[in-house]
């Protein structure tokens, strides 16, 4: 890796250092990134080294007079070598265990090998063509148009990756979304301006490849550029998202909002395509529900729609619905009594929101709320309430033998509850439907019975729906296409139509048997609404269509991993067991899979950069050392000079020749490297060296004793500043 | 056996509690009747102390009302957080009703810490009785360990307890295990039989022996250990476990290719009141019967063990989904139904599998779910070379897909071969039916040929003179056939992929006949030859669903077909031709714009088939499907 990243920093074309570490690093994390994906199956060193090396490799062929034809054959010959030389290899008399980890290891060279031949074979045309610079971002817009295709239509749950990053980040998964839209404009857009800086200004480069040299533009007009694209970007962005916000987020969340108001409904008619497995809640269950008529599946409401309006559903007085609470998270509630109903069974259970509710929800029937302290140990809980409810636990089937309605009920009460849809194509229906059959319960069963059979789950209906008009009848009238809103609105109009009492009711489903130790994960696609009918004695009970026919399917496994590390979380707390009490244990895994950078991981970076830019400074101030002509010699050595000169802060200013850089360094720092210069100067005018190798050595020897005049303290320290490798070394 | 530990624990935890009065009933901690007590106390357990809930909460967990109990005991945490019994109750619970280790391994470590502290350091004077605390501990945090899969803190953890001079019936059984799972099986072997002398559970005892003898050739002694332990735990009644010796004899069974003995064991284990507690016996079951190729029975298998699980309340199953996953899918691909067969193997892939308690580990299920999803790739590309396309663009997407498709089945041969080679120590699970693989062997040969002829024919060379067992002959000659086929000389291939044909066994070694009839079929260029035609019947007859996996074609008779038709389906893998008689025709009618083909067929395996549908493009495949696949869903 250092040899590497050496020979990257000394054999870049000139002037495009910047342009090529540029290169070999936006290579390096996309090789991660695919390694994250796909997995290679060897260190990720290898690759960072595979990166490194192609791009070296390919801008030092850049330099050189190789045609496409030859490059592509040289590489095909690699290749070759490579593959005969593993077959070669294999031939051996070794045993079958000694063959097979040696095809291993081959495996691993020709694939680090063929990255190394594929990189600098892309260098090396983007050296040379021009046009493979702009083709380069091409590929860079359509790989990420690729990766987040899925979140045009905000399914953001699409690409694991995103949600995930999101949920660490503790953000919204929108603006991950254009956070990471803005980082990439911002790299497209620089990597277009430093490259083009870079071929512009180098004269070798342009001297050996087809560039022209034409003025390019400065290091900090790119910067500011940037900065200024990313503040227009963002700010326009922010603007556009504060806007449609209420849009998107009724999408994500399977077009059933927590906006309620009096008047108005939190229903959405026309997608629920944003509907993602972002965590919503967790819900503990803190006694056994054995009763549940609705096993395993399980509703938590949070409001109740009984008022018809305008073609829909809306919430109506709040004394229409006194078993719904409508309640912010926070506050604390105790219920003035208990309607007398049959066989419902004490729950406690509490609620632990992980993304901001507007609305508590609750299992059916809260009898009291108090607000819980949220878990300090990860911000991921926004706020917690325990409730403690009378929940059902009568088996369905005895219902059929009650009657429909509360007998306590005023007429206004009743006419409310079955105030019923205009048009009368709904009763026509819902009377075809129920045929011959008098008992409310069942003709309830037989109409959500009817829809279960005829509907088509889709998360695109796709209606065309004129303002003010019937938003249901689309889908019960026509294609049956819908999601639960249109199901819950159809099942109640149908059911009023037979004077039966109904309403929607909103909140969660969840699937019990995804739970564990009675901890329910519920995602954003969990959210539900749903018909109710009254029953006396009984309650509201929910009357729910679920179709056979599904156009797509909403539901996906709750992330197992997740739901334990939450669980891990609620309880008991720091006072109980200390945080770090299994930090002695293996290494386990414990969060998401996410490999989300830490502040160590920058660090580490850091450090690691550092290390090997002193291994090449060793490499280059050492280099005149290593075995070579008097030429490379001389060379060698006043490459070490000048980086030593620097390391003290002496550098050649502009237009200055060696002897008047030799003679001011005399001056002012009273300590004269003269014995290399007359060697390096008599070099320049002989078309070889006359000196032999030795008295080349000494005289380097000699200009390095000179140094010994600055502070031993000043000459160490100073060998550890990385950037005096980046002087522009001129052989005179 | 599930209820016995109950019982224990609670005698051990709640003999150390001392009596109390008991103002409310225990088994019903919500039980309120009067409203005004409800608004007044919200909590009947405020004024409990910690030691009434941590007893409340041992008699809860001993009825089966678990999340009343596990409420009780944070509770009692609360309400003294450095009772150290509280914590042990709580490791205890969630090792044991919920599965969750992790949590476990914390209340476990804390259960020491605060121990420790009152206690002190080891050892302890027997009649304080904080040796039984203190072993308790140690078993907790041992067990949770291993099922977080950190075997050397397992064992550690047991040395500990062992040097401690505790004694546990369990012991034993619980330390050869982990050195099982580290692999000094001899140590174990020894380990497991010491403790049988000196009164060790038997049961957990002998299964493990059993185990350990098997997987040292030993199959006859291993057996008759298996039978031991079924004794045993028969005798213990409803606290007994029979169904894991019986799983353990029937996975010898299979080992030895005794194929009959080893349905009869895990079947009766299914139907054990315990047998569906794990998936393994179900998951045996299937994939012996996948073997055979009866995807119905092995349907069966898994559907009614999710049935049956569904009955533990507090586990959701997340332990076994991958195995579940790859069965499923494994299901529908010798079905035809490849794309459901796709959607089950990338959900085996994505899930968790806990490997603490079975035998197998993750690289043998990585590699076997590898292996699997590249041969579905493979045969998904055979199914868009025969689908008809009826435009440029559909070609093109087929194009696309089969391009993806191909280039992922081979990274995903080459990701299956680097874990044979590195993690699974240089091909072991080419041992034939190893009792910790979940590769699917009759078709492991299609991996086995990824890899270069001189390295593997080695290797399995290298198998076949260590195995005894005949049967397993077959299976190494059918590897090394097809790497001669698919590598070396097709002549000397096919002649040896001739001999062995006869050899095989029916119905135990179907799926192997069908993977080499399907080889063989791949070497006939001339479709229109008598031994393609007589290998497509014979893999037709076998299992209509392999002659389109294998991506052969099928030569049948057919009339009142329009010519236009006759060349579409000729783009498929219908060969029509009517030189010779042949057991299928094909016929063709179209009324009321509804295209309709029908095959009448008279062979016994397959009856008449009729398709309608408004397109023609809609109707050849839907006619290919119906042929090709069996009903499953």
């Amino acid at each position: 890796m250092s040899t590497a990243a050496a020979a990257l920093i000394k054999t870049a074309p000139a002037g495009g250092y910047l342009a090529s570490a540029f290169r070999a690093t936006l290579l390096c994390l996309a090789l991660l990134g695919l390694d994250y994906l796909i997995d290679f199956g060897f260190a990720e060193a290898l690759l960072i080294l595979a990166a490194c090396s192609g791009v070296w490799l390919g801008g030092t062929l850049a330099l050189t007079r190789l045609r496409a034809t030859g490059l592509f054959l040289s590489h095909l010959a690699g290749l070759a070598v490579l593959w005969i030389i593993t077959r070669v290899f294999l031939l051996l008399p070794l045993s079958g265990v000694s063959l097979l980890y040696l095809n291993h290891i081959f495996d691993i060279a020709m694939m680090v090998i063929a990255t190394i031949l594929l990189i600098s074979a892309a260098t090396w045309c983007f050296w040379k063509i021009p046009l493979i610079a702009t083709l380069e971002v091409l590929i860079l817009c359509l790989a990420s148009i690729q990766a987040f295709a899925a979140h045009r239509n905000y399914r953001f749950d699409a690409a694991k990756t995103l949600n995930e990053l999101s949920w660490k980040l503790q953000v919204h998964p929108l603006v991950t979304l254009v956070s990471i839209g803005l980082l990439l404009t911002v790299l497209i857009g620089f990597y277009f301006t430093v490259t083009s800086r870079a071929l512009a200004r180098d004269t070798r480069v342009a001297r050996n490849t087809s560039y022209q040299a034409s003025a390019g533009r400065s290091l900090p007009s790119i910067i500011v550029g940037s900065l200024l694209l990313v503040l227009i970007l963002g700010t326009s962005s922010y603007f556009i998202l504060q806007q449609n916000y209420s849009i998107i987020d009724s999408r994500l969340q399977n077009g059933v909002s927590d906006e309620l108001k009096e008047g108005l409904s939190p229903l959405g008619f026309h997608s629920a395509l944003g509907a993602s497995s972002q965590p919503a809640a967790l819900v503990r269950l803190e006694n056994d529900y054995t009763g549940n008529p609705h096993s395993p599946m399980l509703y938590l409401r949070e409001a109740a729609l009984s008022a018809y309006k305008d073609n829909e559903m809306v919430m109506a007085a709040r004394e229409f619905n006194p078993d719904v609470p409508i309640l912010t998270p926070g506050t604390h509630y105790k219920s003035e009594g208990f309607p007398d109903q049959y066989e419902r069974t004490p729950i406690n259970h509490s609620i632990y929101l992980l993304t901001d509710h507007k609305l508590a929800f609750t299992i059916d029937y809260p009898l009291s709320i108090v607000e819980l302290t949220t878990p300090k140990k990860t911000n991921k809980f926004k706020s917690a309430y325990r409730v403690y409810s009378m929940a059902p636990s009568f088996a369905l089937p005895n219902l059929l033998d009650a009657s429909v309605g509360d007998p306590n009920w005023d007429e206004n009460t009743l006419d409310h509850f079955t105030d019923q849809h205009p048009d009368k194509r709904y009763r026509e229906l819902a009377l075809s439907i129920i045929g011959g059959t008098t008992n409310p319960i069942q003709q309830a069963e037989t109409i959500v019975q009817y829809l279960n059979t005829k509907s088509i789950y889709t998360l695109t209906p796709g209606h065309e729906v004129e303002e003010g008009s019937d938003p249901t009848a689309p889908y019960l009238f026509g294609d049956m296409r819908g999601y639960c809103v249109h199901f819950a609105h159809a099942t109640v109009y149908l059911l009023r139509s037979l004077g039966i009492p109904a309403r929607i009711g909103t909140g969660y489903l969840t699937d019990m048997s995804q739970a564990k130790d009675g901890h329910i994960l519920l995602r954003m696609n969990d959210r539900h609404a749903w018909a109710e009918v009254y029953i006396s004695g009984y309650g509201w009970v929910p009357f729910d269509t679920q179709p056979e026919q599904v156009e797509v399917h909403a539901e996906t496994p709750v992330d197992s991993t997740l739901l334990e590390e939450l669980m891990g979380l609620l309880e008991p707390g720091e006072e109980i067991i200390p945080e770090d009490i299994l930090a002695d244990e293996f290494s386990e895994q414990t969060e998401s899979s996410f490999p989300l950078l830490e502040a160590n991981d920058f660090i580490h970076a850091l450090l690691l950069t550092l290390f090997t830019l002193i291994l090449a400074k060793i490499y280059f101030v050492a280099g005149w050392r290593l075995p070579g002509t008097a030429q490379q010699t001389i060379n060698r050595g006043w490459t070490a000079l000048s980086i030593r000169l620097a390391d003290l802060g002496i550098k050649r200013t502009a237009g200055e020749t060696t002897l008047e850089f030799i003679a001011r360094i005399n001056r002012s720092y009273a300590t004269n490297p003269d014995a290399l210069p007359p060697v390096l100067l008599a070099c320049k005018y002989a078309e070889r060296p006359s000196q032999s190798l030795d008295a080349i050595r000494n005289a380097i020897q000699r200009d390095f004793r000179a140094l010994k005049k600055f502070p031993a303290w000043q000459r160490w320290l100073s060998f550890f500043n990385p950037f005096s490798l980046f002087i522009r070394v001129q052989i005179p | 056996m599930k209820y016995m530990y109950t019982f224990l624990a609670c005698l051990v935890l709640g003999s150390f509690i001392p009596a109390s009065a008991q103002e409310y009933d225990p088994l019903d901690p919500f039980s309120y009747r009067d409203q005004s007590t409800l608004f007044e106390t919200d909590d009947p357990d405020e004024h409990k102390s910690a030691e009434d809930l941590l007893r409340e909460a041992l008699l809860l967990q001993q009825d089966e009302h678990l999340l009343d109990s596990r409420t009780k005991l944070l509770k009692a945490l609360q309400k003294d957080p450095r009772d150290f019994r509280i914590h042990i109750a709580l490791s205890d619970y969630y090792t044991r009703h919920v599965g969750h280790f992790r949590l476990s391994l914390k209340y476990g470590k804390q259960a020491e810490k605060l121990f420790l502290e009152r206690a002190g350091s080891p050892p302890y004077q027997p009649e304080s009785r904080n040796d039984l605390y203190h072993a308790d501990i140690l078993m907790l945090l041992s067990q949770a360990r291993l099922n977080l899969d950190d075997y050397q803190g397992a064992l550690n953890t047991l040395d500990k307890y062992e040097q401690l001079g505790y004694a546990s019936s369990r012991l034993p059984a619980s330390k050869a295990w982990i050195l099982m799972k580290v692999g000094r099986l001899d140590e174990a072997i020894k380990i497991a039989r010491a403790g049988l002398m000196a009164g060790a559970n038997p049961g957990h005892t002998l299964n493990i022996l059993g185990i350990l003898l098997s997987m040292t050739g030993e199959r006859q002694a291993s057996l008759d250990v298996f039978r031991e332990a079924l004794r045993y735990e028969l005798a213990l009644g409803s606290y007994g476990n029979p169904s894991t010796p019986l799983n353990n004899s029937g996975e010898v069974y299979k080992e030895t290719f005794d194929e009959s003995s080893a349905k009869k064991s895990w079947l009766r284990a299914m139907q054990l009141p315990d047998g569906c507690e794990h998936v393994l016996p179900s998951l045996n079951l299937a994939l012996i019967y996948l073997d055979e190729l009866n995807v119905l029975e092995a349907k069966k298998a898994i559907d009614n063990f999710e049935s049956c699980f569904a009955q533990f309340p507090l586990r959701n199953g997340e332990e076994h989904k991958a195995l579940v996953h790859l069965a499923r899918g494994r299901i529908a691909l010798h079905s035809g139904h490849i794309d459901l067969a796709l959607d089950h193997l990338e959900k085996a892939l994505q899930r968790q599998q806990w490997f603490g308690k079975i035998g197998t580990n993750l690289e043998d299920l990585q590699v076997a779910i590898y292996a699997s999803l590249a041969l579905t790739l493979r045969i998904k590309n055979n199914h868009l070379r025969t689908q008809y396309n009826d435009s440029l663009l559909q070609e093109l997407i087929t194009f696309k897909d089969r391009t993806a498709n191909h280039i992922r089945a081979l990274w995903l041969e080459r990701k299956a071969r680097q874990t044979l080679t590195v993690d699974l120590e240089a091909l072991e699970d080419l041992y034939v039916r190893h009792t910790d693989s979940m590769i699917e062997y009759p078709s492991f040969g299609s991996l086995l040929a990824t890899f270069p002829k001189k390295v593997v024919s080695a290797r399995v060379k290298d198998f076949q003179r260590s195995d005894s067992r005949g049967v397993a002959a077959h299976y190494y000659n059918a590897y090394l056939a097809e790497i001669e086929l698919k590598q070396g000389s097709r002549t000397t291939g096919l002649q040896n992929l001739e001999k062995l044909l006869p050899l095989l066994r029916t119905p135990q070694d179907t799926q192997l006949r069908a993977h080499l009839l399907a080889l063989r079929l791949d070497t006939l260029s001339d479709t229109d030859s008598y031994s393609y035609i007589k290998t497509a019947y014979d893999l037709l007859i076998i299992n209509p669903a392999a002659l389109r996996n294998a991506g052969g074609s099928l030569t049948v008779n057919y009339a009142r077909i329009p010519d236009h038709v006759v060349e579409l389906l000729h783009q498929t893998n219908l060969n029509l031709d009517n030189k010779q008689k042949l057991p299928l025709q094909v016929q063709y009618e179209r009324s009321n714009n509804l295209h309709s083909l029908k095959l009448i067929s008279e062979l016994q395996s397959m009856g008449t088939i009729t398709v309608k549908a408004s397109s023609l493009e809609e109707t050849i495949n839907k006619f290919l499907a119906t042929i090709f696949t069996k009903n499953i869903l």
